[in-house]
């Protein structure tokens, strides 16, 4: 009856930035866990500090100007120190990044890429075999080992970037926006494609996007980021169905394009703003609802009346329950 | 790939010529008698001036002359020259051989070293050994190269006896072959620590620029994400993206090369093309300095060459007439 | 577009302390070319004197050379030449590579193809040997110096010009402006290059710096005129007499370094500010 630890769980992350003389917090306070199998998502719009998240997990901020400053992060229930961050590369967590033409190596074939994930994770593997195995798998015809990524169209590309990361055996996929470079059609392959290896080969994977639409599909858990913190997570069929953090609310409003009774577009009033240290809810300022405590003070998270697994960051939230 | 290479073959032709008909219109266009171009002022026997005369046609139209001329270039035909009794090319050849016991030993130890300061300076950004290697790179590209031999002469051969100011090998012989190479090392050093000193800060330049930017692409995060060491990151990613700038700077800027060689020699009096040009310089002798301007224009060309075809066959982007990256 | 963009630009370099260095040392380099020479002719230091090859003393600041005279007083008096051949020298060129790279990278097709074929050739000629061929054949002369660097450095001027118009020629303002009926003329010369110059102009202080090393060059292989005072001429001088009188040689050259260095760190700050490069990947 022991559950299994988590593959990744990341308690109170703080990751920093140094802008000059100023520090900026682009992950503030996150917590999340990761079982195995699991699909998880993570929305927010462009400064959200989702990406630098992922990165942070693998120790792959730039040195020098990002740290993680507070907070754990435990892989298999072993705690991981900063510095040994690196160690989950590839073998714990693999990453497959947004925009495959500039994320490959120019002067290297497709083949000669993934074959280094294999000869790094696989020692011992035949290691052409195991190339056209993952070339299979992402339903790539074996000639493609040989082309380089010029040659290539960008779905290629994206599905030589997946067997890269395939190769390494990972226990946990990221995929930091994988379709928005993509176009259409294309975006639809991918994410099948996604879908279905992380389903059979029993991954877990962590879905970064800002598109709604896309993690929907795709997770079967979701949290929303704003500024660096979560503001609401859970399930996704429950989150989308019925929002409770004002700022999901909005983000389901424009992406359905919601109209209000005069016929125009619900928007989220004002913009992310500067980003500076501020005082209370993240989104006080952009908020409707925001009373005097919201902007004085930072709402933990609460749970949702008979929903344990369901939290919101907000003060305004009725049916809120402590945690 | 071919296509290309062909190509640049192609077109390097058309441009010898064109560099061939530049010394026509040298001799003919600088004021004088265009005699004096192709004979010098050093004392000739009239018998040659004369011959001179007929084969280079000077008492025929010009369109003849021109004919003429590039007739007898082509031919190997640049001349005499008196003052080192030695038909010019023959004569031109010989000191190039010297020259490049001086040039290529100091482009290879410059090309390592502005490579290896670049990488110091991309590892360690923003740190005293980038800003470091940033300055002395500046300088250096500041600094004129003879001089620069002057310099190394008054520390190293005037002020302390250590190093010999002159030549390349000991009048009194070191021996020959390989028992005369510490002599020669030893006369190599400070011309060749000139030449390397001045090009590396070139290589350099460049090398830190393109090291940082290969640092910073994209497909670094993912190698380093698939689990690779920083070493092998560097080795197999980073650098062979960063060395095409380098090996481009290096290669289309071969006529610098020379030319600060050429400068050094006059300065240590080493028996090359730069002792051969000085003194043909004092001696009014024009052929040899014709001799030496197609000869060094050559071989620009011909390096020019050799670099758009080593990028065909390093970067594959170019080999598809892929544009852009 | 071209005001705003140029002007934060002169923000941006304003704020670089190099950029105060390098171009307060040019300022006084003018300053020395425009008023040290007459300051130095009453001089005694100026003459001809007795105390022939003496180091650099309390007296003599300098050292003096071969026929007593000042160092200190010729490197004065070379600062001039050195100016005037760097300055217009650099200016032909850009003037020129600036006139043919627009057109190359404007009209496209065979005139491209043409003009840049035509600056390869002139690329490809040692610009050394060949200005020193020239001088040997048609005798020295201070603006046979400027010509000879003027048009062997003009290519590399052209060839930033020609990128810099073939990227402005397709942002969508030209679109704009045709549409409104100007002509092909007008659009390249009064929209397109105002947008394009900029890293010429950064190149411009660099060929500067070119210029004066070649006009050194040229006076240390004794091919400017003797009467013309010239800090090549000084080397030329310093080699003849470099086991007994360094100072010769070394003066020169430093002052040649320092004006050198400076162009080329003020062309490095005109370069940084037009192009200020993105910091550290955020992610």
């Amino acid at each position: 009856m022991t559950a299994l630890a988590p593959v990744l769980e990341v308690a109170d992350l703080r990751v920093a930035f140094r802008s000059g003389i100023d520090t900026i917090a682009a992950v503030d306070g996150v917590s999340l866990a990761i079982r195995a199998g699991e699909t998880v998502g993570i929305v927010g719009e462009s400064g959200s500090g989702k990406s630098t998240l992922a990165r942070a997990l693998i120790g792959l901020l730039p040195k020098g100007a990002a740290a993680i400053t507070r907070g754990d992060i435990r892989a298999n229930g072993v705690p991981v120190p900063q510095t040994a961050l690196a160690r989950l590369r590839g073998r714990v967590i693999a990453m497959v990044f947004q925009d495959p033409l500039s994320y490959l190596n120019p002067l290297m074939t497709a083949g000669r890429q993934i074959a280094e994930s294999v000869r790094r994770h696989d020692p011992g593997a035949a290691v052409t075999a195991r190339v056209e195995e993952l070339l299979a798998a992402v339903k790539l015809p074996a000639a493609a080992r040989s082309f380089y990524p010029h040659e290539l169209s960008g779905g290629m590309r994206q599905r030589v970037l997946l067997a890269i990361a395939l190769g390494c055996r990972p226990q946990l996929l990221v995929a930091d926006e994988p379709t928005t470079a993509l176009d259409a059609t294309t975006q639809e392959e991918i994410l099948a494609l996604i879908r279905e290896v992380v389903g059979s080969l029993g991954m877990a994977l962590l879905l970064i996007s800002h598109d709604l639409a896309v993690v929907s599909t795709m997770c079967e858990r979701v949290h929303v980021m704003y500024r660096g913190r979560l503001v609401e997570s859970g399930a996704a069929a429950r989150i989308f169905a019925a929002p409770r953090h004002p700022y999901t609310r909005g983000l389901l409003n424009a992406a359905r394009a919601a109209r209000d009774e005069n016929g125009r577009f619900v928007v989220i009033e004002g913009d992310a703003g500067a980003p500076v240290e501020r005082a209370g809810c993240p989104f006080a300022i952009r908020c409707d609802d925001a009373s005097e405590r919201c902007r004085a003070e930072a709402p933990p998270a609460f749970s949702v009346a008979d929903f344990a697994d369901h939290s919101v960051h907000c003060w305004r939230v009725e049916d809120r329950v402590d945690a | 790939m071919v296509r290309f290479a062909a190509s640049r073959l192609v077109w390097a032709v058309p441009i010898i010529l064109v560099v061939l008909i530049a010394s026509f219109v040298l001799t003919h266009v600088v004021p004088g008698d265009p005699i004096t171009a192709l004979v010098g002022e050093y004392p000739a026997p009239p018998e040659y001036v004369e011959k001179v005369r007929r084969s280079f046609g000077l008492d025929d139209s010009l369109a003849m002359q021109l004919w003429l001329h590039l007739a007898n270039l082509l031919r190997g035909d640049l001349g005499f020259s008196f003052a080192n009794r030695q038909p010019v090319l023959a004569l031109v050849l010989d000191r190039a051989g010297k020259t490049l016991l001086l040039m290529v030993p100091a482009l290879i130890a410059s090309s390592l070293l502005g490579i290896g300061l670049g990488m110091l300076a991309a590892s360690r950004r923003g740190g005293t050994a980038d800003a470091a290697v940033s300055a002395l790179s500046l300088v250096g590209y500041s600094v004129p190269v003879f001089w620069l031999g002057q310099v190394l002469i008054i520390l190293f051969a005037v002020t302390v006896h250590w190093l010999p100011a002159q030549g390349m090998l000991s009048v009194r012989g070191g021996g020959s072959g390989l028992s005369a190479l510490p002599d020669f090392f030893l006369h190599w050093l400070l011309p060749g620590s000139a030449t390397t000193l001045f090009y590396a800060a070139v290589v350099a330049r460049v090398a830190r620029a393109s090291l940082r930017e290969a640092l910073n692409q994209d497909f670094v995060i993912t190698a380093q994400a698939k689990g690779l060491s920083d070493r092998e990151v560097l080795w197999k990613h980073v650098l062979p993206n960063a060395l095409m700038p380098v090996i481009s700077v290096i290669g289309y800027n071969f006529g610098n090369a020379i030319t600060g060689t050429i400068m050094v020699e006059a300065v240590f009096g080493w028996p090359g093309i730069g002792g051969l040009f000085l003194g043909s310089i004092a001696s009014r002798d024009y052929p040899v300095l014709q001799g030496i301007f197609l000869l060094t224009s050559v071989i620009v060309i011909l390096a020019n060459l050799a670099t758009d075809l080593l990028y065909v066959v390093i970067d594959p982007r170019v080999r598809h007439g892929y544009i852009g990256r | 577009m071209a005001i705003s963009a140029g002007s934060r630009a002169w923000q941006r370099l304003k704020r670089n302390p190099l950029a105060w260095v390098s171009g307060g040392f040019i300022l006084l380099l003018v300053v020395i070319a425009a008023i040290g020479p007459s300051l130095l002719q009453d001089t005694t230091q100026s003459q001809i004197s007795n105390d022939l090859l003496s180091g650099p003393s309390r007296t003599t600041l300098l050292g003096t050379d071969e026929l007593g005279r000042s160092i200190l007083t010729q490197l004065v008096y070379g600062v001039r030449t050195s100016l005037l051949v760097g300055v217009l020298a650099a200016a032909s060129a850009t003037l020129f590579g600036t006139a043919i790279g627009a057109i190359a990278g404007f009209s496209g097709g065979a005139i491209d193809l043409v003009l840049m074929r035509i600056a390869e050739v002139f690329q490809v000629m040692p610009t050394f040997i060949l200005g020193a061929v020239i001088v040997a054949l048609a005798g020295p002369g201070v603006f046979r110096v400027v010509v000879v660097i003027a048009l062997l450095a003009w290519p590399q001027t052209a060839r930033v010009m020609r990128g810099e118009v073939l990227r402005v020629k397709s942002l969508e303002f030209v679109a704009a402006v045709r549409c409104l009926g100007m002509r092909e003329s007008a659009i390249l010369w009064s929209e397109i290059v105002p947008n394009a110059i900029a890293p010429v102009i950064a190149l411009g202080t660099l060929v500067i710096g070119q210029a004066i090393l070649l006009e050194a060059a040229l006076g240390f292989f004794g091919l400017t005129t003797p009467d013309v005072a010239s800090w090549g001429l000084l080397l030329n001088d310093g080699q003849r007499f470099i086991r007994q009188a360094w100072w010769i040689s070394v003066f020169p050259g430093l002052a040649i370094l320092a004006t050198v260095l400076a162009f080329n760190l003020f062309g490095d700050c005109i370069g940084a500010a037009l192009n200020p490069r993105a910091k550290e990947r955020a992610a």
